[in-house]
């Protein structure tokens, strides 16, 4: 359905309400046209037995006196009634002045009891008459006559015209009532109608305001038809929905400018207080490699903020594939083992390669990753790293720990609490430990942290056993 | 003068101590807050640059605490929260100036030595002595209008000198405001570090003007 809905309505209940008062007219028009017939019928049969029972038979032959009836209908001036009398035999024994010689027809009244026909009455005019079989009374009552007993028929015609013309009058009265009530009905009903949809008016012109700058604005479900309200209802959440979506976005957006304002002005001052004057080419050797360390951290940063950003909109879909964790473990230590030889670490295997379970491959591995960065970026020279692997545990233990237990339950807060101001970095930088504690989250894994200053610093992943593949 | 810079990202720790010490300065550094604090309050520093995000304790509350304890170092807070609300907080706790990073370390430069003249009430970068100039912002010495040339160590002995004349400055002292903790050193170390400056002033023939008090140090000044 396009096009205006109020014209619609307007047209649909109009033809509506017309059809239903135009089967009413015609429902009414036939009863009444019947009723009307009825009684002329009804008439014409009491006349037509009033004149019957008058009929006498006596010795002397028939005998009609109709000086008690009303006989003015059947005169040459009035010309409204026409009756004949007949003996069953056929001889007319009777005709009204109104007929002026003519006869009435006589069908075949063999059933007992009036019989009812149309017929045409001179000048076109069209009449209905009665024909009645009886037999006379007899005077005296118990006189005997021979063969002249033999049933009477009686003919009485009556003009219709009048009642034709009632009808007619009806029916047109009848129309202009009905077609007045079709106008005044679609009348109201425009009214009404366009009084009903002002609501859906208003509530039109609300949506057509909302735009991105307008993402607090509610639309208002009370103001709304019933049959609305899911729908406003369902808009209101698409509302919060967007905004929520645009105020992450701002919030990563930010983010990543914060977090990068630090290893950004590592960058500058390095390269600022290397060029203030002449150095050697091992002092240009040195600040060049503290420089690409350093956009490695920010390029981890961008990593695991986009990661971090992703995982919490819910545009990930978390897999749920059986994943060997020594596995995951060997692949993902592969790139570290270089730069762990070049800090002289020990690294102690041990892991058991029947720990299986169900886990999104791609985000387990970054969460490995982190773990295994940070450790092998912050392990004492010369210490040692172990890497396990369980049945359902995944853990990075490595001895030079500085950080305090406290420390670290903080690092893995940052992005739970949506506390973006405060981004506790300190020895690990790059957020990487937040990560692994939102893809424990997501993963449903618990994330196990233990720092000992100065000791060892243990994380561990331990996965619940109905994750086990 | 000495400073004492307090930053954990180690990247930028190593720049801006690097660069400050080439600018003649003494630097202290650490990562840590709890240790910055002990640092802080251990010694004496002109200036203090300061990170606000810190592991431990963290650069806002460090600098209540200092300001608690009646401690006047002059800070400059370093940090990458750059919104109105974050600067006025800063300075209302204590910092002396905020820098948002990142940042040019010239400007860095150029505050942490306002910040040194404050502490020293020279409203004016040049200092005279009679007919030496010191130029505090350009860090240029001039004796008799010929220029003389010093090493940064020197100049920052100089400065320090200058910023006090007319005071007696103890070896302690000169050892407090020149030599970080790493320094080792005996008392002779200074009384060479001042008989060499001491020797540059007077090569172009002027008056002594750098006066050893037996016992107590030295002063800058005209006369003895």
């Amino acid at each position: 359905m396009t096009g205006s809905l109020r014209r619609v309505l307007i047209v649909r209940t109009a033809l509506a309400v017309g059809a239903a008062l135009a089967l009413a007219g015609v429902a009414l028009d036939r009863l009444i046209e019947r009723d009307l017939r009825r009684q002329f019928d009804r008439g014409l049969a009491d006349k037509a037995a009033m004149l019957a029972s008058i009929v006498e038979l006596t010795p002397q032959g028939y005998e009609l006196d109709f000086a008690d009836l009303d006989m003015t209908e059947f005169e040459v001036t009035a010309s409204q009634g026409f009756l004949e009398l007949w003996r069953d035999d056929g001889p007319v024994l009777y005709r009204s002045p109104s007929l002026a010689g003519t006869d009435l027809p006589a069908p075949d009244h063999s059933r007992p009891g009036p019989l009812y026909h149309d017929l045409a009455l001179r000048s076109d005019r069209s009449g209905r008459a009665v024909t009645l079989q009886f037999t006379p009374r007899r005077e005296p009552a118990d006189a005997v006559f021979g063969n002249r007993q033999l049933p009477l028929v009686l003919t009485l015609a009556r003009d219709t015209s009048s009642m034709s013309g009632a009808i007619a009058r009806f029916r047109l009265a009848l129309l202009a009532v009905l077609l007045a009530t079709v106008l005044v009905v679609a009348g109201t009903l425009a009214a009404v109608i366009r009084a009903s949809l002002r609501p859906i008016n208003r509530l039109a012109t609300q949506i057509a305001g909302l735009d991105d700058g307008a993402l607090d604005s509610r639309l208002s479900e009370t103001a709304v038809p019933e049959e609305f309200r899911p729908v406003v209802g369902r808009l209101n959440e698409l509302l919060e929905r967007l905004r929520a979506a645009f105020a992450r976005e701002r919030t990563l957006a930010a983010d990543v400018a914060h977090e990068l304002r630090t290893p950004l002005a590592g960058l500058a001052t390095t390269l600022e207080v290397t060029a203030s004057r002449e150095r050697s080419v091992q002092d240009y050797r040195g600040a060049i490699a503290e420089c690409r360390l350093i956009t490695d951290d920010m390029r981890k940063l961008v990593d695991n903020l986009l990661a971090l950003a992703r995982l919490e909109s819910g545009d990930t879909a978390i897999a749920r594939r059986p994943v060997s964790l020594a596995r995951l473990l060997e692949e993902a230590w592969k790139p570290f083992r270089e730069p762990a030889a070049a800090r002289h670490l020990q690294i102690a295997w041990d892991v058991s390669h029947d720990g299986e379970v169900l886990a999104d491959p791609a985000l387990l591995e970054v969460a490995v990753r982190n773990l295994l960065d940070n450790a092998v970026s912050y392990t004492d020279e010369g210490g040692t790293i172990s890497l396990r692997a369980g049945t359902v545990t995944l853990g990075v233990v490595n001895t030079g720990c500085a950080l305090t237990q406290a420390g670290a339950d903080e690092l893995r807060g940052r992005f739970r609490r949506g506390d973006t101001a405060r981004s506790a970095r300190g020895a690990h930088c790059g957020l990487g430990l937040s990560l692994v504690a939102s893809v424990a989250d997501a993963l449903g894994a618990d994330l196990r942290i233990q720092a000992e200053p100065g000791g060892v610093y243990e994380v561990a992943l331990v996965f619940p056993g109905h994750l086990k593949a | 003068m000495r400073l004492l810079v307090i930053e954990d990202y180690q990247p930028l720790q190593n720049s801006v101590v690097r660069g400050l010490r080439e600018a003649g300065y003494a630097v202290d550094a650490t990562g840590d807050g709890e240790e910055g604090l002990w640092f802080a309050t251990s010694a004496e520093y002109d200036v203090i640059v300061l990170d606000l995000m810190l592991p431990g304790l963290d650069g806002l509350t460090l600098l209540q605490r200092l300001r608690r304890r009646g401690h006047s170092a002059h800070v400059l807070v370093m940090t990458a929260r750059d919104a109105v609300a974050d600067r006025v907080r800063g300075l209302e706790q204590g910092a002396d100036d905020y820098l948002v990073k990142p940042f040019a370390f010239a400007e860095l430069l150029a505050r942490v030595r306002a910040l040194v003249r404050r502490k020293y009430g020279a409203k004016s970068p040049l200092i005279r002595v009679g007919d030496l100039e010191v130029d505090t912002c350009a860090r240029t010495v001039r004796r008799a209008q010929q220029p003389v040339d010093l090493t940064a160590r020197e100049f920052a002995l100089l400065e320090f000198l200058a910023l006090n004349q007319g005071r007696v400055i103890s070896r302690a002292e000169i050892w407090e405001h020149l030599y970080d903790a790493r320094a080792e050193s005996t008392s002779n170390t200074i009384d060479v570090f001042v008989g060499t400056l001491r020797r540059k002033l007077e090569a172009g023939g002027g008056s002594r003007l750098i006066h050893t008090r037996r016992g107590m140090g030295y002063q800058l000044g005209e006369t003895p």
